[in-house]
């Protein structure tokens, strides 16, 4: 009587299997990851926009002064902003340098927060000077995630970008009039807080 | 793999598991690869509702900038109105000593005794500001796209579509967006978007260029109050049937809070629904799925109101009389969901 063994069959089948196993819950982490990373990415350019929209001015002593005020301006856009990774005409540089917005502007204010929402990771996280709108501004924040590299594999990982833009700069709190910045008279707050401050100090009677 | 089946399970030589139940070829396989075809499906699953998730955050960003954008035109020609009245009340320097041709700030005009002549002037001039706040009025109307402007590249839809252009998520299309200042705008507006939610409409109705926005919006309400005074030191009369005008055409001007054809019911900041001056917007987004789902549609709503009590239109000691100054320092909320 011939017999044959088959035990350690299954064995041998895990062996082939499990790195497949493997290798479908490393997608699966990896997506849900990056899943999770391109929501909150959302939620940052939305928060953002609604900082933009909360305190962008539009009047001051001085066209100069209005982009100092708002850290947005012809120049600021080319040099101190951070840069757009997803505009394919700056070259294919995956991790741009950070730019050097204007201390105090609100550029720099939205660009903390969203760099605080992110933590450990703002070092990959990019957001480039808003476009001002006549009514209405628009935000981009951008999130690099570095891919791991696959075993055995020379190829280096790749990166996978997150683009998330949002709109804000609307009246809130401007009266219906320009919002005004700094001036001479209006001290450690731009005029329109202390607007705002003498507003609901003094309410309507 | 040996194919030919004869495992029997052993202990100590004696056959515990009938021939047939003791088969394990193969088991592995089978159960390795429903795991794996539940976790694709699973991969998918979630790459779907990312999609949807991430679509819903940035429908309502489009709807908050939308109704922010349209209510702050509103809040804006509400100031321009009520600061036109503040004119009517500085045409004099304070403690300036009078003279015969001096007239009266218009929240100190009632009851003011003037000559028949000197009456009719005052009155003139009170009408000219009045034209000019019709005219600005008229004017943010159309660019609000509200009814009686015919539609153009700077009026009416048209006006509304061309504010709208700039906020480029609504440039495609698979965005739709409707705006309202009403409540019959707002129940037409959420009926809508009820209709594209549940029912995944396979196509929405398409612009040749810019943003799809249907427009529900009505004239921002206005009222006029009469002046009355004192002609010669005897008739009271207004300004109005001085100058042979409808009562109510010549006056200050306030907006009217409680017009309902214009009026929307909204959440305020501390949590009541009220009747407010305002704009809402439902934005409608197509979520193109992975292959093999159907697409779907995300809804989003917001509303923006102008902060009833952030400027001054009216005393508030003396209902229908006018404040000692009128402040045009109207600003907007959103809404509270």
């Amino acid at each position: 009587m011939v017999r044959i063994r088959q035990s350690g069959q299954a064995a041998t089948e895990m062996v082939f299997i499990l790195p497949l196993l493997a290798t479908l819950v490393g997608a699966g982490m990896v997506v849900l990851y990056c899943c999770w990373q391109g929501i909150k990415t959302q939620q940052a350019a939305n928060f953002a926009a609604r900082i933009q929209g909360q305190e962008r001015v539009m009047g001051s002593i001085s066209k100069d002064e209005i982009e100092n005020e708002n850290g947005v301006g012809i120049d600021v856009t080319t040099s101190g902003g951070d840069p757009d990774p997803t505009d394919s005409s700056g070259g294919s540089n995956d991790h741009p340098a950070h730019g050097s917005p204007v201390p105090n502007s609100v550029y720099e204010h939205i660009r903390k927060n969203v760099f605080d929402m992110f933590g450990n990771s703002s070092n990959n996280v990019y957001v480039p000077p808003p476009r001002i709108g006549q009514n209405v501004d628009k935000v981009t924040v951008v999130r690099i995630i570095q891919m791991p590299k696959i075993p055995f594999t020379t190829s280096p990982g790749r990166t996978l970008k997150l683009k998330a833009e949002a709109y804000g700069g609307e009246d809130t709190l401007m009266y219906g009039l320009p919002r005004w910045g700094h001036t001479s008279n209006s001290g450690a707050d731009p005029e329109w807080k202390n607007i705002t401050k003498d507003s609901a100090n003094n309410p309507p009677q | 793999m040996p194919v030919i089946c004869n495992c029997y399970f052993f202990s100590g030589g004696i056959p515990l598991i009938p021939k047939r139940l003791n088969n394990r070829s193969g088991q592995f396989v089978p159960m390795a690869m429903m795991l794996m075809f539940v976790g694709v499906v699973l991969l998918f699953a979630v790459l779907n509702i990312y999609r949807v998730t991430r679509a819903k955050l940035e429908a309502q960003n489009l709807a908050d900038a939308v109704a922010s954008a349209v209510a702050s035109m509103e809040a804006s020609s509400i100031n321009f109105t009520v600061d036109r009245n503040e004119w009517l009340n500085t045409m004099y320097a304070k403690n300036a000593s009078g003279n015969s041709h001096q007239v009266p700030n218009i929240s100190e005009a009632n009851d003011y005794n003037m000559g028949e002549s000197k009456s009719k002037n005052y009155a003139q001039l009170v009408a000219t500001v009045n034209k000019a706040q019709q005219m600005y009025s008229n004017a943010y109307n159309r660019f609000l796209g509200a009814e009686g402007s015919a539609t153009s590249t700077n009026a009416g839809a048209g006006g509304l579509k061309d504010i709208l252009q700039q906020i480029d998520g609504l440039n495609t299309p698979d965005v739709q967006v409707i705006v309202y200042n009403s409540n019959d705008g707002q129940q037409a507006a959420d009926a809508i978007g009820r209709i594209i939610g549940s029912q995944q409409v396979p196509g929405m109705p398409t612009a040749t260029s810019g943003p799809n926005v249907l427009t529900m919006m009505q004239p921002i309400p206005y009222k006029t109050e009469d002046v009355w005074i004192k002609v010669d030191g005897k008739n009271r009369t207004s300004l109005s049937k001085l100058l042979k005008q409808p009562d109510g055409t010549i006056g200050w001007v306030h907006p009217d809070w409680d017009d309902p054809r214009a009026t929307m019911n909204v959440k305020t900041g501390g949590g009541n629904k009220s009747q407010q001056i305002g704009a809402g917007a439902v934005v409608m987004k197509r979520v193109h799925m992975i292959r093999f789902f159907t697409d779907i549609y995300v809804v989003a709503k917001a509303s923006a109101y102008v902060v009833r009590n952030s400027g001054v239109t009216l005393d508030p000691n003396k209902p229908g009389k006018p404040p000692a100054h009128f402040k045009p320092t109207y600003y907007i909320r959103l809404a509270a969901r």
